[in-house]
């Protein structure tokens, strides 16, 4: 039989292949899911198709694009959301990235440095790492379940608010879990800080949300590393383009005609001093000094991460249930109005641009999506090559292996980027 | 239906959001039980070392959009016991089959892409318009504890029984406020149940995402809705991932 197993790169999500140039040291990521056309099927659909279609863009980071795509019809149709309701999606955000995280270092990269095929060896090998992936991975899908309803394709969330909350009695046993949890956090951070990575240094530019005063996920302006500039999220356009490659199904986004870098390592190259307490402290213990242009200690990141928003969880969670009106302002009520609106959130993979045209009949006019790995997709490119110069000599075998780390180490999801 | 000896299985998805195979994964320690007695031969998300076929059992997420894909699920069913459509994109063509494909496609493709793109997509359309497909999970996502009721039954030797219940009949086990009867548009009679009426007991309405019932009456349905929400907002509810099914062809015809 002729190629039933075509060379996908293993363990990403979606159907990615590299294409090596050894005589130039350069390689082209190729991207071979159909196009999967999201931005031309909202159009002329009803407002809230907007937020349920596009969740299917992902099913490892559903929320987060759920997230985006209600603060661009929001802004759109100029609804103001209650305080609940923030602190109710910032608990789903945080949710999410831990699912995601747990996901991707645990039966995707852990793997390669424990070096087996998959998962289910480490299960097998090394029970106390598969429990511990386990107990990540579901307080992460327990936290966006309570809330969304699902950890997969959430429904509860809606323009305006949610259209069931949880009680307080749930969110604060959902406390209590996290809490139990937080050395899990410590365990896993140590875990990651412990593994050898391949060295690299090749400094880029990172750009993440900041919110003022805080670890930015869920609102505030663009920053950009090198330039220092920040820019409103409405503006993204003007910093970030898409191109077109012909070697691609997904298209790629540059800044200024250079790449740039997306997600957990960005996000801490800007602003780990603003991280939560114990994610801090981990962090000035892990022996990695921050910034770092080695791309690999972007699974380091996503590690002190998941304790992050462990934390994070529990100050939603008293936010929520510390507010006067509670629980019960969870809903405000939506009349149609038309217009534009853009909206950007910190998903797992780096920052998700949404932007949204409605029309005086409620239906979708305009739609504008920019996924992380479409923005990282450039900088996957430099790195390699970068990676390949600097491994001249070694044997092609070893260098293969090393550059399909790197694309990992990026945690890409071609399925995002192909949208 | 034999028992089958330490079977090999597959798993692969064509274009798609990779949702079902996250909830693959997230049977956790369960999914460790269940695939105790099997081989995972080839999963390209989760694994290296893959291998080609046989297989006794391919799980298959996603719709075949692009040729290649379309060719490479032609491969899997020559040399598979069973397939397995693992959720609406599988099943009914799901959200990929929002688009449709004659005119819609080519005007996406033009108005998403500069002009010296060529695009790889030719259509959306369910697994079994190209295969034999021998069971189908539905959802969207499935339900990972309808993976494992599967799993279980093909391992020890029984046909897996098909749910021919509407979505209606959970919803009343769970005691929800009937939408319909509140002039709120709900596709509830017509979808197949096993989703435990979720959408609806979340406050939202049925999306038809496990496809249409044995004997759902679709024109019926038609008509409520359009009582409702008007013919237009009907039609839209209607091919969110029903559009390649029978009855919505032979309702709305070839467009």
């Amino acid at each position: 039989m002729k190629e039933i197993v075509p060379h996908y790169i293993a363990k990403i999500e979606g159907h990615g292949s590299l294409r090596i140039d050894y005589t130039t040291d350069s390689a082209k990521m190729q991207i071979h899911e159909g196009e999967r056309l999201f931005e031309g099927m909202l159009i002329g659909r009803d407002f809230m198709d907007g937020v349920f279609i596009p969740q299917r863009i992902c099913g490892v980071c559903p929320t987060a694009h759920c997230m985006a795509a209600l603060k661009a019809l929001e802004y759109a149709m100029g609804v103001e959301v209650s305080e609940t309701t923030r602190s109710l999606r910032k608990l789903m955000l945080a949710g999410q990235i831990i699912q995601s995280h747990a996901l991707h270092l645990f039966f995707l990269v852990l793997p390669d440095y424990m070096h087996v095929d998959s998962v289910i060896n480490i299960a097998t090998k090394h029970p106390d790492k598969f429990g511990l992936a386990l107990r990540l991975k579901k307080i992460g899908d327990k936290i966006v379940e309570v809330v969304g309803g699902r950890p997969v394709h959430p429904v509860t969330p809606e323009v305006g608010g949610f259209s069931k909350v949880p009680s307080a009695k749930v969110l604060g046993d959902l406390r209590d879990e996290i809490e139990e949890l937080l050395p899990d956090g410590l365990a896993c951070i140590e875990l990651f800080s412990s593994l050898q990575v391949p060295e690299l240094e090749n400094p880029s530019q990172y750009l993440s949300i900041r919110a003022e005063s805080q670890y930015g996920f869920y609102g505030g302006k663009i920053v950009n590393s090198t330039s220092g500039d920040a820019f409103d999220i409405a503006d993204y356009n003007d910093h970030v383009a898409e191109i077109v490659r012909p070697y691609s199904t997904a298209k790629f986004a540059k800044t200024q005609e250079k790449g740039f870098m997306v997600g957990s390592l960005a996000r801490m190259n800007l602003h780990s001093d603003l991280m939560n307490p114990m994610a801090k402290q981990a962090t000035a213990e892990s022996g990695v000094k921050f910034p770092s242009y080695n791309s690999f200690h972007n699974n380091l990141c996503q590690a002190i991460e998941i304790l992050h928003f462990l934390e994070e969880a529990i100050i939603r969670i008293d936010d929520v249930c510390g507010t006067n009106a509670g629980l019960a302002d969870h809903k405000q009520d939506v009349r149609v109005r038309a217009g534009v609106g853009s909206g950007a959130v910190e998903a797992p993979r780096g920052t998700l641009y949404y932007t949204y045209g409605v029309g005086g009949d409620g239906k979708i006019t305009e739609c504008n999506i920019i996924t992380p790995t479409v923005q990282n997709l450039a900088n996957i490119e430099f790195d390699a090559a970068e990676l390949l110069h600097i491994t001249e000599g070694k044997e092609r075998e070893e260098r293969e292996d090393l550059l399909e780390m790197l694309v990992r180490a990026y945690d890409p999801c071609i399925t995002c980027s192909v949208h | 239906m034999k028992k089958l000896p330490k079977p090999r299985i597959a798993i692969f998805d064509f274009t798609d959001c990779e949702g079902c195979e996250v909830e693959f994964i997230n049977l956790k320690e369960q999914l460790l039980e269940l695939l105790a007695g099997v081989d995972i031969v080839n999963w390209r998300l989760a694994k290296e070392g893959n291998e080609p076929g046989p297989f006794d059992i391919a799980f298959i997420e996603g719709t075949p959009v692009t040729p290649d894909e379309q060719e490479l699920l032609r491969q899997i069913r020559e040399t598979s016991q069973y397939v397995i459509a693992l959720g609406a994109c599988a099943c009914t063509g799901g959200i990929p089959a929002i688009v449709e494909d004659k005119i819609e496609r080519p005007a996406f493709y033009k108005k998403l892409y500069p002009p010296e793109y060529e695009p790889r997509g030719t259509e959306a359309k369910p697994l079994s318009h190209y295969v034999k497909v021998d069971f189908e999970i539905n959802g969207c996502p499935v339900d990972k504890r309808e993976i494992a009721r599967y799993i279980s039954a093909l391992l020890s030797g029984q046909i897996p029984e098909d749910r021919d219940f509407p979505v209606c009949l959970e919803c009343k086990i769970n005691d929800n406020r009937c939408r319909l009867v509140n002039d709120q548009p709900c596709l509830g009679p017509i979808t197949r149940g096993g989703c435990k009426a979720f959408c609806v007991t979340q406050g939202k309405h049925c999306y038809g995402c496990y496809g249409i019932v044995k004997d759902g009456n679709f024109p019926a349905m038609v008509k409520r809705l359009e009582e409702i929400v008007g013919p237009q907002e009907t039609e839209r509810m209607l091919n969110m991932f029903l559009r390649e099914t029978e009855q919505y062809q032979e309702y709305y015809g070839e467009k």
